[in-house]
């Protein structure tokens, strides 16, 4: 790592953890309510010879509905947040993430090794802040060895994109 | 008897050098990964699951079985130099190990830690082996009513008993079963919970979810607090340095067969787990041993004891997985799913149908177990020197590794968005205390769940009261209740008391 350090975590201290665990309980109940509308409307939930498709996930959106909502009015009683603090250090993540994804996108133009390459110069480089010229030679080293077993050893071949390669 | 001559048919099929090889690959990488700092076995499984579904059946499970016992190793070997352990199981194992690497005696822990695990391991694959069977022959018997109340046991028990929280684990559990529920459905080929998504209609991989909610998100986690790798940095080891001295096997022989006898029966459990066997051993030794106050200040027997019930405890878990077809925690779920992604049926029915992959297996364990302890003493130098010089890179590598893994599946680029959506997913949750095991237990098990029932009612003709007019089905229906009632009712009641108890001493 660099001498500038990671960032700087966020605290959510007891309030904002409480916040935390409302907002997730209530995605948790939206989730559960759409499921068991889906479930309920669209699937049949008998069948002749028994239970039909919808059976068994109409109760389990039921049940984790049910749950969520319980689970929701804890939250705001702020029993899961009393005398805790949710240290979050995001931008780490958040730049993993859209390295990842950013990989993803460029596998027709790059290839599969192509696009590791780049995701991997990222993630050392600006995430972990690695010397660059280490990066780049550790970044190529990891991108052969990866031809090598997966096309020459594991003969599974991958996409190359765009590139000219043999 | 007729368990011998199986096993040594195993051991017939298992030693010839490609099963050797893949044994021997699969301790080696499942100790890497799992030295990775926050990485236990359930996270090293899922980042190799990707490269082991490229063998055939036999050596996919030989190896997948051999990451398992190295990634448990290699979790030993963070949670003693760095004080990191990857998972409940090694908590213990790190108060005392760590204070060991404080001490200069590093080697030393992690020396007992291999030969603890190789004793434990080898003597409960042994009682696997006749054991299991023995449970099959009874299990057998089970029809769909009574497979459906061992599949809510196991499901109930790591809900309720391993959370802290037993309605988030209940409510992660019914969040694992939806999800297991969107695709196809078996039985009417209707669409279900799929959105009208093309991708969706063959349902959510098991891999891409797996390396997203252990993988991806202990990189996540990894990446908010940088590897302190201070005992890496300061010690060069030697092989000598690992080899306990004779004090060292003076006060670690007992340990070690007291873990192993606490760990096993534990481990066998559904939702008991490891991680408990670890606690009971390492309390029971602490109650047991001559010098108690040393133990948690750096005690060769607080490395032994724990160690050896973590083995004996991940080993007695294959017993349900394998006879029964109920993984009990979600490390013994992942590889149920390999199996059954291999298109096998975990259960007694594997045992009578496809002995020419089980057999190899449970005698590579035996195998497993001899390569673990002669690799690692042999290699905890090299190991140490790897993660010394990688550290910058670990995270970098491991996101590489998992988007190669998972891409290299289907060739989809959906799947590896499912990956970065579970990974943040499970980095939300385990930030607010959601447990992951119920979720990954259901989603293994919810297709199994649904057919059993659906099985159960079809002969029923659509009479529920099968479920409880046969014994078994009934036995296991009141466990559920019981721990569904009967447990978080009895948590209540304590904490009501120690609260009054608390109030009156105030």
């Amino acid at each position: 790592m660099s001498e500038r350090g990671p960032a700087p975590p966020v605290e959510l201290k007891e309030n904002a953890a409480r916040i935390a665990h409302v907002v997730l309980t209530g995605v948790f109940i939206v989730v559960g309510a759409v499921l068991l509308l889906m479930s309920a409307t669209t699937l049949r939930y008998l069948a002749d010879e028994g239970p039909g498709p919808g059976f068994v996930p109409t109760w389990a959106s039921l049940i984790f509905l049910l749950g969520s909502i319980a689970l929701h009015i804890q939250s705001w009683r702020g029993i899961y947040s009393k005398g805790r603090v949710i240290s979050l250090t995001l931008r780490p993540a958040i730049a993993y993430v859209a390295a990842m994804a950013g990989s993803i996108l460029l596998i027709p133009v790059l290839g599969l090794l192509g696009s590791i390459f780049a995701f991997f110069l990222v993630a050392a480089l600006v995430v972990e802040r690695c010397p660059v010229w280490q990066g780049l030679l550790v970044g190529a080293g990891l991108t052969l060895a990866l031809h090598l077993l997966f096309v020459e050893l594991m003969r599974i071949p991958l996409p190359k994109g765009l590139l000219p390669l043999p | 008897m007729e368990a011998v001559g199986y096993l040594l048919d195993g051991f017939a099929v298992l030693l010839n050098y490609e099963n050797v090889l893949f044994a021997l690959t699969g301790v080696v990488l499942g100790t890497l990964v799992g030295a990775l700092p926050g990485f236990g076995p359930s996270a090293g499984i899922a980042i190799l699951l990707p490269l082991v579904f490229v063998l055939p059946p036999a050596g996919g499970l030989i190896m997948m079985g051999a990451i398992y016992y190295g990634a448990m190793y290699g979790n030993t070997i963070s949670a003693v130099l760095l004080n990191m352990p990857g998972d409940a199981a090694s908590v213990m194992t790190a108060i005392d190990g760590n204070k060991l690497t404080q001490q200069g005696r590093a080697g030393a822990a992690l020396g007992i830690a291999a030969i603890a695990s190789f004793i434990a391991g080898t003597t409960s694959v042994v009682l696997l082996t006749f054991v299991g069977p023995a449970l099959a022959q009874v299990a057998i018997r089970f029809g769909p009513a009574e497979y459906f109340g061992l599949m809510l046991v196991g499901l109930t028990a790591v809900a309720g008993l391993t959370a802290n929280a037993p309605l988030k684990g209940f409510v992660m559990a019914m969040l694992g079963l939806l999800l297991s529920m969107i695709g196809l459905d078996a039985v009417s080929y209707q669409h279900r919970l799929t959105f009208g998504s093309v991708n969706l209609m063959s349902g959510i991989g098991f891999v891409p979810l797996i390396v997203g909610l252990f993988g991806l998100a202990q990189i996540f986690l990894n990446l908010e607090s940088p590897i302190k790798a201070d005992a890496l940095s300061a010690k060069k080891f030697w092989l000598r340095d690992v080899w306990p001295t004779a004090a060292d096997w003076r006060q670690s022989w007992r340990p070690i067969v007291r873990g192993t006898l606490i760990g096993f029966p534990v481990g066998v459990l559904p939702g008991a787990g490891a991680s408990i066997a670890t606690f009971l051993a390492y309390a029971y030794q602490k109650r047991r041993s001559k010098d108690p106050d040393a133990m948690g200040e750096g005690s060769i027997e607080g490395v032994a004891a724990p160690e050896a019930a973590n083995n004996a405890a991940a080993t007695g878990a294959f017993i349900p997985m394998l006879a029964l077809g109920i993984p009990g925690s979600s490390t013994t779920a992942i590889l149920l799913a390999a199996i059954i992604m291999w298109g096998m049926r975990p259960g007694p029915l594997l045992f009578a149908q496809r002995p020419e992959v089980l057999w190899p297996f449970v005698s590579s364990m035996y195998i497993g177990n001899v390569l673990l302890v002669i690799i690692n003493l042999a290699l905890i130098p090299l190991f140490v020197a790897l993660l010394k010089a990688s550290q910058n890179y670990l995270n970098a590598f491991i996101g590489v590794f998992a988007i190669v893994g998972v891409y290299s599946i289907n060739y989809n680029p959906f799947d590896v968005w499912v990956m970065i959506g579970f990974g943040v997913v499970g980095y939300i949750l385990r930030k607010l205390d959601y447990p992951l095991p119920p979720l990954i237990l259901a989603f293994v098990l919810g297709p199994m769940a649904e057919e059993s029932l659906r099985q159960a009612l079809a002969i029923s003709g659509g009479d529920l009261t099968i479920f409880v007019t046969r014994p078994i089905s009934a036995l296991l229906l009141a466990i559920v209740v019981g721990i569904v009632v009967v447990v978080p009712a009895v948590r209540v009641v304590r904490r009501r008391r120690r609260t009054q108890a608390s109030g009156a001493a105030t």
